[in-house]
């Protein structure tokens, strides 16, 4: 049902659950993403949760549904009920925190140990806007992890800029959609 | 006399009074009662006049609607005969006079308002409906007489039934099907719930009294403990902004159709995201949602929840489970159920001593926070209660101002019409008198 399926008309329908430590900007990302806005008083919803995206791909309608999930170390236990029956995963690491990116890299194993390559994965290296504070050589070390991992795509993003907010397309069959920068 | 006079008033009063000798006075439109036991017999004679005659009543909905079912169930029954004998598979065969009628149907049923149950029904008694409704009638007498299967199976059949039905309605836009859908569900849930909620077959009880024992032994836990954004203790404390959410997940057993759970579930987390907008001007994020849940939970213990979670998720439609809102919040509630059924001591930022101690209670928690905001709730109380007081005090006041004032009012209008009478009588005597007087000279003359 929520693979979409099908042809002709139909809306496609995905799940994406948004996976990464606490503080690396999970929902500051899927906010600016969503709704195009940062740490902005203008910000209308009560909730960055849950968030839906509607999509049009190569003439083809998408739903994206875009759960945010509790990134706590004590929530840690709590991954696989909510990334049950998701066709996408965002993984967020905090360039600045090397912490982070470890957890990223555990998320991996774990998912495709759990789903295998029924999941599409895409890292997401958030907070380029600060740059300086960045550990050397971690974004390579991302990139080869990927790689070696396939059917992934890696981004680095602002969501303070809004730099390359990337979105994770499962069912188009190339791993990443269009961009939406703005700044 | 003024004996006999005095009996015929007596022998009046008696009258009056109600023929069922309750001490009230009658009515001649009631034929001689008072309403409240004139309002009982002809409440009897009408249960009498439905019980003897319900097949000439359509207006009694129970009986009605019981004989109808039968009538369904026979019809539901022959067509499948038919069917088998003629056809031999149980796909329907499509009756091309049927199909028009069908037609018109799903155009209305397209017409309806989203959540308009009621309508739904109603156009389901249409006959143009009939082959929906026979197999829905058809389906649910199954179900009653297998209610003994174990419940996986039960929720086997209840989905591949979903799985069917929704055929029914192939030619309708995606939205209007889930629509539909979620009506049929309500439709076929409401009557199963009494077979499949809570079977014999699984140990879903167990597992309710388990949780509910657990949850009662962390009543100790506090929001601090939990993380969850709560207002400041030194900030004004009317009450607890999480109370709305615990009303809603409270009320989430007293529905029957999984997709209504599903709404109250939803409820509550919209309100927990409205008690966490009072502490925080960002939109909430997943951790903090997730701990507010949690002290929802464990503060409001809501009956039979391990029960009422599986009955959704074993015959609830997929797509509102696994999609959308509403499963977004379904889903957090399993979390924080599995975080509950497994809370220890680092979770709660406690050493392992600490929370033994808790749990044993042998320590217990500081009141002082909790005490303090039952005081200010219990004087907010006593206020408004003197103030409800106060409101209805002036009230009187008015209404005795205004008594007074028609008293005066009339007191003057009589003493002015005792006036005008006594000047009347007056002029009258003297007018009198003087006739009599004229009379009396004239006589004399």
């Amino acid at each position: 049902m929520a693979a979409g399926g099908g042809a002709g008309n139909k809306t496609y329908s995905f799940k994406v659950v948004l996976l990464g430590e606490g503080c690396v900007g999970k929902t500051s990302l899927v906010l600016r993403y969503c709704e195009n806005k940062f740490n902005d008083k203008h910000i209308t919803t009560l909730q960055a949760s849950f968030l839906t995206k509607k999509l049009n791909i190569t003439g083809k309608r998408v739903n994206l549904a875009i759960w945010d999930t509790a990134g706590q170390e004590r929530f840690h236990a709590l991954g696989p009920i909510y990334y049950r029956d998701s066709n996408g995963a965002i993984l967020v690491y905090d360039i600045t925190d090397e912490d982070s990116f470890q957890k990223v890299k555990n998320w991996v194993k774990e998912l495709r140990k759990m789903l295998g390559n029924e999941i599409c994965l895409c890292i997401v290296g958030n907070k380029v806007d600060l740059e300086k504070e960045r550990h050397d050589g971690m974004m390579e070390t991302a990139q080869a992890e990927e790689r070696a991992k396939g059917n992934g795509a890696s981004q680095s993003t602002s969501s303070r800029r809004g730099v390359q907010i990337v979105d994770d397309e499962p069912q188009a069959a190339t791993a990443a959609g269009g961009c939406c920068s703005s700044a | 006399m003024a004996a006999e006079q005095q009996r015929g008033i007596r022998v009046t009063q008696a009258e009056l009074l109600c023929k069922d000798a309750c001490g009230y006075y009658g009515n001649p439109a009631w034929q001689g009662f008072c309403s409240k036991c004139w309002r009982e017999r002809t409440r009897k004679e009408e249960a009498v006049r439905q019980e003897t005659g319900p097949h000439n009543d359509a207006g009694s909905p129970l009986t009605f609607s019981k004989f109808e079912e039968k009538k369904n169930m026979e019809k539901g029954r022959k067509v499948n005969t038919m069917r088998r004998l003629f056809w031999g598979g149980p796909s329907p065969p499509k009756r091309p006079e049927s199909s028009e009628g069908q037609a018109a149907t799903l155009k209305a049923y397209q017409s309806i308002e989203p959540g308009d149950f009621t309508s739904f029904l109603k156009l389901l008694r249409n006959p143009s409906s009939q082959r929906l409704q026979s197999r829905c009638t058809a389906f649910l007498n199954t179900m009653e007489a297998y209610h003994g299967l174990p419940v996986q199976k039960q929720s086997d059949l209840v989905q591949d039934f979903y799985q069917n039905i929704a055929v029914h309605f192939s030619s309708l836009s995606e939205v209007q099907v889930s629509q539909m859908m979620e009506h049929i569900e309500k439709l076929i849930m409401t009557r199963l719930h009494k077979w499949v909620f809570c079977h014999d077959s699984c140990d879903d009880e167990v597992k309710d009294l388990a949780l509910q024992r657990r949850i009662r032994s962390l009543n100790w836990v506090t929001p601090h403990m939990l993380r969850v954004p709560f207002p400041d203790e030194r900030a004004e404390v009317v009450s607890d902004p999480f109370l709305p959410a615990i009303t809603a997940i409270i009320e989430m057993d007293a529905k029957r159709a999984p997709q209504d759970k599903l709404t109250c579930i939803c409820k509550c987390s919209q309100n927990v995201f409205q008690a966490l907008s009072t502490s925080n001007s960002e939109p909430a994020n997943a951790d903090d949602f997730l701990s507010g849940l949690i002290y929802v939970v464990l503060k409001a213990n809501p009956p039979r929840l391990h029960s009422n979670m599986q009955y959704v998720i074993r015959f609830g439609l997929p797509h509102s489970l696994m999609a959308g809102e509403s499963g977004y919040y379904f889903t957090n509630l399993c979390c924080a159920v599995a975080f509950i059924e497994k809370l220890d001591g680092p979770a709660l930022n406690l050493s392992p001593e600490e929370f033994e101690g808790y749990m044993q209670g042998r320590r217990a928690p500081s009141k002082r926070g909790s005490e303090r905001q039952n005081m200010a709730r219990e004087t907010q109380d006593q206020l408004e209660d003197l103030k409800g007081r106060q409101e209805k005090v002036d009230q009187g006041m008015n209404a005795l101002k205004e008594q007074l004032q028609h008293w005066v009012q009339s007191v003057q209008a009589q003493i002015d019409e005792a006036d005008d009478v006594k000047d009347q009588s007056v002029l009258l005597l003297e007018g009198k008198e003087s006739n009599n007087n004229t009379c009396l000279t004239e006589t004399e003359c």
